[in-house]
């Protein structure tokens, strides 16, 4: 944890008060992971972007109706992966994952956690292309709970979820995985 | 906790995708949106004029709204006009519009939008849907209106109601809400074993996709029909009896 809860507490009721600039520094701080939660339903970086924004903007036009004691982040986040999916909708694209391996492991603003399990670029695709095939109930609980690391109770407001199913989800995902997974990638519980 | 290993790989992988960056403007075009929002002393001025307006677009629409001679005479002058518009008395909701069964949506719409396939009656009677909604849990339900062979159920207007769903009816189907005043009959449609459940409103488990038990209520006062095809379950509610739902099942095709 970063310790900084009390401070964006602050910056929100600051914000609600009409200060754009308390507002600008919880931009600041969510962007990069709004941006990734838009790209995984429009799948354009670009568009992402523009979602994104969109997303912020109507988070500020919201925010009277936030609970100041609540956790921004998975509010924020629920509103700008609606946003996406309206513009996906409207457009009648099918939401596939579509996501590649980078060469510079550490793109974006997250770092990599030191526990983080170190495996081969072979691994990471076949990995990413086992997600890709699950259902889309199942890849969009991994996708929010391990790709962008988010907690059981952060991806359960995001996809409008009970935690329960959320749990059930994730361990039926990570059963259809363990089993496409070659043997010595398995675990040995 | 300890970790699993595929845990482990899959929050490393998280960290070795390709994440688009934010570019430097996001946050500055954000501010720039939001302060150009932000309400001033001149913006409320300016918002009065358009108040005035909008209450008399109000009072015309009430006018056209209760006064077909109105409406008529609006239409002539503006076809006069070159314009041309289609005057309409019926301002009557989308039908099940009040049962909360999810957004209004065409029935290709929802094709993309669920996993399962959706079969539609394929039969004149009751034909095409009137209204098809989604729920966000992924039930499609299809409306059609009541008619005099089919009645509609109370004020609801609706004489057939068809949900889908992916999931089954499964050992969980439950009958603990349902009163002595209610039937229940067990029959097998399409091969599998089925529940009529005639009478008084009432509640029922179904199992969803991943077979964690869901509660569900009749929508209608009336009957159910409750069968599972496909990995599909299938909910047929009716004014009408056994037989003439088991005619509408037998009509039953993949959307074209």
């Amino acid at each position: 944890m970063e310790g900084r809860p009390l401070d964006e507490q602050e910056l929100i009721a600051s914000a609600k008060n009409g200060d754009t600039r308390a507002f600008g520094q919880l931009v600041r701080t969510h962007q990069g992971i709004a941006l990734r939660v838009a790209y995984l339903v429009v799948r354009d970086s670009s568009e992402a972007e523009d979602v994104t924004q969109d997303a912020f903007v109507k988070a500020y036009r919201s925010l009277d109706r936030f609970r100041t004691e609540a956790p921004f982040r998975p509010w924020l986040l629920k509103i700008v992966r609606n946003e996406a999916l309206n513009r996906v909708r409207s457009t009648k694209r099918r939401d596939s994952l579509a996501l590649q391996i980078t060469n510079d492991p550490v793109s974006g603003d997250a770092a990599p956690s030191p526990e983080t399990e170190v495996i081969s670029e072979e691994e990471r695709g076949r990995l990413l292309g086992l997600i890709e095939d699950l259902p889309d109930r199942y890849r969009s609980v991994i996708v929010h709970r391990y790709l962008l690391d988010l907690s059981e109770e952060e991806t359960s407001e995001i996809l409008g979820l009970p935690v329960g199913t959320v749990k059930s989800r994730s361990s039926r995902a990570m059963q259809r995985l363990r089993k496409s997974l070659a043997p010595e990638y398995r675990d040995s519980e | 906790m300890k970790e699993s290993r595929l845990e482990s790989m899959l929050t490393s992988l998280g960290d070795s995708i390709d994440w688009p960056a934010a570019s430097p403007h996001l946050s500055a075009r954000v501010m720039t949106r939001i302060e150009s929002e932000q309400p001033t002393a001149a913006s409320r001025g300016i918002w009065r004029r358009p108040a005035i307006a909008t209450v008399a677009v109000l009072v015309v629409t009430v006018v056209l709204v209760f006064s077909p001679s109105a409406r008529q005479a609006v239409a002539d002058l503006l076809s006069a006009a070159g314009i041309r518009i289609g005057v309409t008395s019926d301002q009557t909701p989308t039908i099940g519009a009040e049962l909360d069964l999810g957004q209004l949506v065409q029935l290709d719409e929802v094709e993309d939008a669920v996993e399962f396939q959706i079969r539609i009656p394929g039969g004149r009677d009751p034909g095409v849907p009137h209204a098809v909604y989604l729920s966000d849990g992924g039930q499609v339900t299809m409306v059609w209106d009541g008619t005099p062979s089919l009645p509609a159920a109370g004020d609801t207007g609706i004489g057939l109601l068809l949900t889908q769903s992916a999931g089954n009816v499964g050992p969980e189907f439950a009958e603990k809400s349902i009163g002595p005043e209610t039937g229940v009959q067990t029959l097998m449609v399409e091969g599998q074993p089925a529940h009529w459940i005639e009478g008084a409103a009432h509640t029922f488990t179904l199992l969803d996709a991943e077979g964690d038990p869901i509660e569900e209520t009749t929508r209608l006062a009336a009957n159910v029909l409750l069968w599972e095809a496909g990995g599909v379950n299938h909910r047929l509610e009716t004014t009408g009896d056994l037989q003439g739902s088991l005619a509408v099942v037998d009509t039953l095709e993949p959307l074209p």
